[in-house]
Order: C-alpha cells, then sequence, then structure tokens
C-alpha cells in the first residue's frame, strides 16, 4: 500500500499541469482578465463549459453582460478600475441569471464582443470614444474627489490620449501643461497622514499617529511659510477623512512644486526607531508583471492592434516616474538632516509602491518620523518640542531642496 | 480498566483524525486543490489527541512532505528572515502554498517576529496561468494590521517572498480581501497591483 501511495502522488502531480484558472475553473465560474490595448480596456471571460446562453447590452453608464444561469465571477466579485474608459466592475449573481455589470468612465465610446473556443471565451473591447473634441479641455475646477486629476509627466514619450486619465486641470491636448508652473519652488503640499476613522498606527499608550502627523504638518506649514515665504497647502487641517487620490489630486490642483506626506512609523518589533524617508518605487511591481503578463499571456490567440501600448497603462499608474530622481534628492536631504537630529544612523532612503505618491505630478516624499510602536519614542513624539525639531530639520530640508533646484533653474 | 464515555470519546476522536490524515496522504485532488485538506489540518491543529501528525510527522510520512522556507520580521524590525518549516507534499501548488500562507498566519517559532495578524484568515488561494497567485484573507487580515510603513512592508513582502521563493510557479502575488482588491493595506501599500519578490529585503545569512 505505501509503495503504491509513493508512486502514485509523483505520478500524478508530473500528469497535472499547474492549476490555473482553465484547470481549477469550475461550471459555475466565470474567470475575468483585464487587458489594456491601444484605445481601451479589453476584458475575457472565460468559461470551464460549453458556450453559456448570453447577451451584451449597453446601457447608459455601463455595459451588462447577461449569462442564463448563476455563476459565480473569479477571481473578483467587484474590482474598481478608476480608468476613463471602464470604471468598474461589479457582479449581480442570482440564481436563474447573473449579470457582469461594466461601469463605464467618461471616455467610454463604444464596446465590441466576439468569442473564441477551446475553452469558450468572451471577449469585450471597451473603446474610446472617436474624438476627443467632445472631452472639454483644461475646463473648469477639477473634482478632487477623483484620482483623475493626474497627469502623465509631457516628458513621457506616451502617445497622447491613449491610455492618459481624462485631462487633469489646464492640460491641453498632448498632455503639456497649458500654463506651465512657475520656475523655482513656490507652493508645497504638506500631507498630514490618515485622519478621521483611519487613525493610522497605535502607540501602546494609545497614542496615535494621525494626531501627531496633523501637528507635524501646521508645524511644517507655518516653518516653511515663515523662513521660505512659500504657499502652503494641508491636505486637512483637522481630523478628518481624506482620500489618498484626493491627497495627491489636492497638489496636483494646486499645481503644487512639492508634496510632502507626513507618517509615523509602526512595527511588531518594539526595537525598530528612527526615521525614514520614502519616494515611490515603481520597478518590479506592476510594470514588469503587466509586461510579463502581456507576454505570457497568448491565451487570447488574437493580433494585438498596431501601437498596443502596455507601456501606456504603466506610465499613467506612474505619474510621479518623471519625478523620481528629484524626490529622491529630496528624500536623501530630508533623511540626512532627520539622522544628524536624532543620531540615528541605521534607518535611511527607501522606495516603496505607497499610493499616495502614485499619482503626484511633482517631486513627493513620504516622512516617517518615529516608530509610535517603539515605547521611547512615543514618549518623546509626545513632547511638542521634540515635534518642533523635527518639523524644523524637515523645513531646513526643504530649504535646501528650493535652494539647489533655482540654483539650477538660474534662478539665483 | 474503567471505559468511561470520556475515554471512548477521547479515542474515537483521535482514531478520526488519524483517518482524516491518512485521507489527506491518499487524495489527489484534480479540483482546485484539495479542500478537505485544509480543514483537516485544522482539525489536526486543535485536537491535543494528534499533536505528532501536525508538527512532528511518524518517518513512514517523511516522504509526504517537503521543506519550505518563511520569512519573518528580524527581531530588530530591520528585515525579513528566514525560518524552515516542513508542509505535506499534497499534488496542487495551491494546495501547498495554502499550508505555507496558514503557517505564517500562525506565526515563527523562533525569536523570529510574526508578519501577518494571527486572527487573519486565509479564504482562498488561486493560480492564473500567467503565474500570478491571488491570495484572498479575510476582513481581519486589514483591520488587525498595526499600519505603518515597515509593518506594510513587512506584511506584503513576507507573504510574496515566501511564495515566491517555495513555488516556482509563482512570480507574482496579488493579494484580496474578502474577495475584492483593495487600493491598499493600511493607506501605505498599493495594493491594486501584483508584486513580485523582492529578496532584497531578506537579510543575507552572513549577518546573523
Amino acid at each position: 500500500m505505501r509503495q503504491r501511495r509513493w508512486l502514485l502522488v509523483p505520478l500524478l502531480t508530473l500528469l497535472l499541469p499547474t492549476p490555473g484558472f482553465p484547470l481549477s475553473l469550475r461550471e459555475d465560474e466565470v474567470a475575468l482578465r483585464f487587458q489594456s490595448v491601444a484605445q481601451g480596456s479589453r476584458v475575457i471571460l472565460e468559461f470551464a463549459g460549453p458556450r453559456p446562453n448570453y447577451q451584451v447590452e449597453k446601457e447608459a453608464n455601463r455595459v451588462v453582460v447577461t449569462l442564463q444561469g448563476s455563476f459565480h465571477s473569479i477571481p473578483y466579485k467587484s474590482k474598481n478600475f478608476n480608468e476613463p474608459i471602464l470604471a468598474r466592475f461589479k457582479l449581480d449573481r442570482g440564481s436563474r441569471q447573473t449579470d457582469l455589470l461594466f461601469y463605464t468612465g467618461p471616455e467610454f465610446g463604444t464596446v465590441t464582443s466576439f468569442e473564441m473556443t477551446a475553452p469558450f471565451r468572451l471577449v469585450l473591447e471597451f473603446q474610446k470614444k472617436e474624438s476627443r473634441a467632445a472631452v472639454p479641455l483644461g475646463a473648469g475646477i477639477p473634482d478632487v474627489t477623483s484620482r483623475q486629476a493626474v497627469q502623465v509627466a509631457p516628458a513621457i514619450p506616451a502617445p497622447p490620449a491613449e491610455h492618459s486619465p481624462q485631462p487633469p486641470p489646464a492640460a491641453g491636448a498632448a498632455g503639456l501643461p497649458v500654463q506651465p508652473k512657475a520656475p523655482g519652488i513656490q507652493v508645497i503640499v504638506v500631507d498630514a497622514g490618515h485622519g478621521g476613522v483611519e487613525v493610522g498606527a497605535k502607540g501602546s499608550t494609545g497614542l496615535l499617529e494621525k494626531d501627531i502627523t496633523l501637528d507635524m504638518a501646521k508645524r511644517i506649514q507655518a516653518g516653511l511659510t515663515k523662513s521660505l515665504g512659500v504657499r502652503v497647502i494641508l491636505t486637512r487641517d483637522s481630523d478628518k477623512q481624506v482620500s489618498l487620490d484626493d491627497r495627491t489630486a489636492i497638489a496636483n490642483h494646486e499645481r503644487a512644486d512639492l508634496f510632502l506626506s507626513i507618517h509615523v512609523n509602526a512595527s511588531r518589533a518594539d526595537k525598530a526607531r528612527g526615521a525614514e524617508t520614502y519616494f515611490l518605487s515603481y520597478q518590479a511591481t506592476d510594470g514588469e508583471s503587466r509586461a510579463l503578463a502581456a507576454l505570457e499571456n497568448n491565451t487570447i490567440g488574437v493580433e494585438t492592434p498596431p501601437g498596443n501600448s502596455e507601456l501606456g497603462l504603466v506610465l499613467w499608474d506612474l505619474a510621479q516616474s518623471h519625478y523620481l530622481s528629484e524626490s529622491s534628492k529630496l528624500a536623501e536631504t530630508i533623511q540626512s538632516n532627520l539622522n544628524d537630529l536624532l543620531r540615528i544612523e541605521s534607518r535611511g532612503v527607501k522606495q516603496a509602491p505607497f499610493k499616495v505618491l502614485m499619482g503626484a505630478t511633482m517631486p513627493a516624499v513620504l516622512v516617517e518620523i518615529g516608530f509610535i510602536t517603539n515605547p521611547e519614542e512615543e514618549v518623546r513624539l509626545k513632547d511638542g518640542d521634540y515635534r518642533e525639531r523635527i518639523a524644523q530639520a524637515i523645513v531646513q530640508s526643504v530649504a535646501t531642496f528650493k535652494e539647489r533646484v533655482e540654483k539650477q533653474q538660474g534662478l539665483r | 480498566m474503567n471505559w468511561t464515555p470520556r475515554i471512548v470519546l477521547t479515542a474515537a476522536v483521535g482514531i478520526s483524525a488519524l483517518l482524516i490524515a491518512v485521507a489527506i496522504f491518499w487524495q489527489v485532488d484534480i479540483r482546485r486543490a484539495a479542500t478537505p485538506a485544509p480543514a483537516a489540518t485544522q482539525e489536526q491543529a486543535s485536537s491535543p489527541e494528534t499533536p505528532a501528525l501536525s508538527r512532528n510527522p511518524a518517518p513512514t510520512e517523511e516522504g509526504n512532505q517537503r521543506e519550505v522556507t518563511l520569512f519573518f520580521l528580524s527581531s530588530d524590525g530591520e528585515d525579513l528572515a528566514p525560518e524552515p518549516r516542513k508542509i505535506f507534499l499534497t499534488s496542487s501548488v495551491t494546495d501547498q502554498a495554502r499550508q505555507v500562507i496558514k503557517e505564517l498566519i500562525d506565526g515563527p517559532q523562533s525569536a523570529l517576529l510574526p508578519t501577518l495578524p494571527a486572527s487573519a484568515e486565509l479564504r482562498e488561494v488561486y493560480l492564473a496561468s500567467d503565474h500570478t497567485a491571488y491570495v484572498d484573507f479575510s476582513r481581519a487580515f486589514v483591520d488587525k494590521h498595526p499600519g505603518g510603513s515597515s509593518a506594510e512592508i513587512a506584511t506584503v513582502f513576507s507573504l510574496v517572498d515566501t511564495l515566491a521563493y517555495n513555488f516556482p510557479e509563482i512570480r507574482r502575488v496579488k493579494i484580496l480581501v474578502e474577495g475584492e482588491e483593495r487600493p491598499t493595506l493600511k493607506e501605505h501599500l498599493d495594493l491594486s497591483r501584483a508584486y513580485v519578490a523582492d529578496m532584497s529585503l531578506v537579510s543575507r545569512q552572513e549577518r546573523r
């Protein structure tokens, strides 16, 4: 018996290909895959069983795929895209009928569908409007509640408007600012991390990150206004919840020259201490994975349209990418001043894919001023004088950075 | 010998746990990786009669196990550090991944520190044909998370590095919560993307 078992397991393991959607898909499931294509988004619905009865209907703000029968969708029951053509997906499953709801965005024009077999797949192509004339350019006050107020950096050689969001404020069709920013560093947005129900990290004595960050943001605002004479805007000036997209959108709308997000760190290691300064990382995450997925994903079997640009979408996600070099210099300046102040050498500048930095179209950093989970640091963070010293170190760093930038621009 | 109902009950529970364990080794699941297996594993863990099965398998079971490397947080919080573990060599990658993630949730057995909330539950693991593993957690994964950049990075990369290191089939990991995508974990790391491993966060062996 044991002999047989020994043989069986590896043998059957060999026979089974790696389980993926096609293998593990049940008859009552539909697998969803999303791809970005030249003029829009492609959705592939894959089924385990035979061709289901379905219909595709275009409604006012959505496209509905109605399947006869009860289907679960995997891996998503819902998904937010926040993209100008395809905004959101949601499943509405009934016992006899299942609706797959695809909410469209402002740039959506048409949807086309076609079938592929073995396994059965229904492919939907969401295309953008033919003409961009219908889209107002640089009009009005931007909607800061949407993340769309983000602009792909002009220097990036992306085809205009391919995957770019709905036009950001004061942006022309080619993605160039209508009114270029004033030179130098005049406007700074200071972002107090978390707020409202999002309390952030907690200290062992109950100190809340959101309270420290708000106090810090106000101190930094006062310091910058006083010593540099710049305009400083806070993303929140009270204990309220502000979405991450809104925080970046405020900075983009104000055409800020710098974005500073102030946070307090947490770790399971209560020994962890010191400040850290982050700027955005993008490599080896989405860009690479999407590009890889596109290369590997030959299941679609149709020729991709010319100009199909996975890159476009990657760049749209990475409005910040153009500013990474400046962001890293700002981060180094801040970190070196904080290390001098705190006399801690071990921590330094780091990179991470933080959401709040992603859409910012200016140099942007996130400063973790200390660990609320370290009992000693928690005590120090409660001290206003200590917080003031950290605020002054950050103000001094910005002054150094501003001077350097303005020298480079020939303003000094 | 006094055959009280309690002893009979204990014996019955012990025997059924053993039977379930045997059933796991026999089971070769073709569909979505052995749904009974995780249930059986939980039963072993919570059943005092059979502690030997879950942690110290009998020699005859050795052939059905493999060693894996889990990455937890180092005690100084500076980086991730490895800890070996044995899991059952079940036929599907998703089932093995499930076992590994449950070990991550259960936390380290050494001086290392946990990276995932202990009360988080693993709901499901899917492996897509593009080598992306979708790991779906319960709400506690977010609600019981301490927040903070360092803790978020430790959580996400402990999971991603562990899966990618042990399973060549898994090249990217996408985290879902209650079946849905989240914009972030606790307002820091972007969770709308799939992550590839970042082994630079793992401490060098020479340093320990």
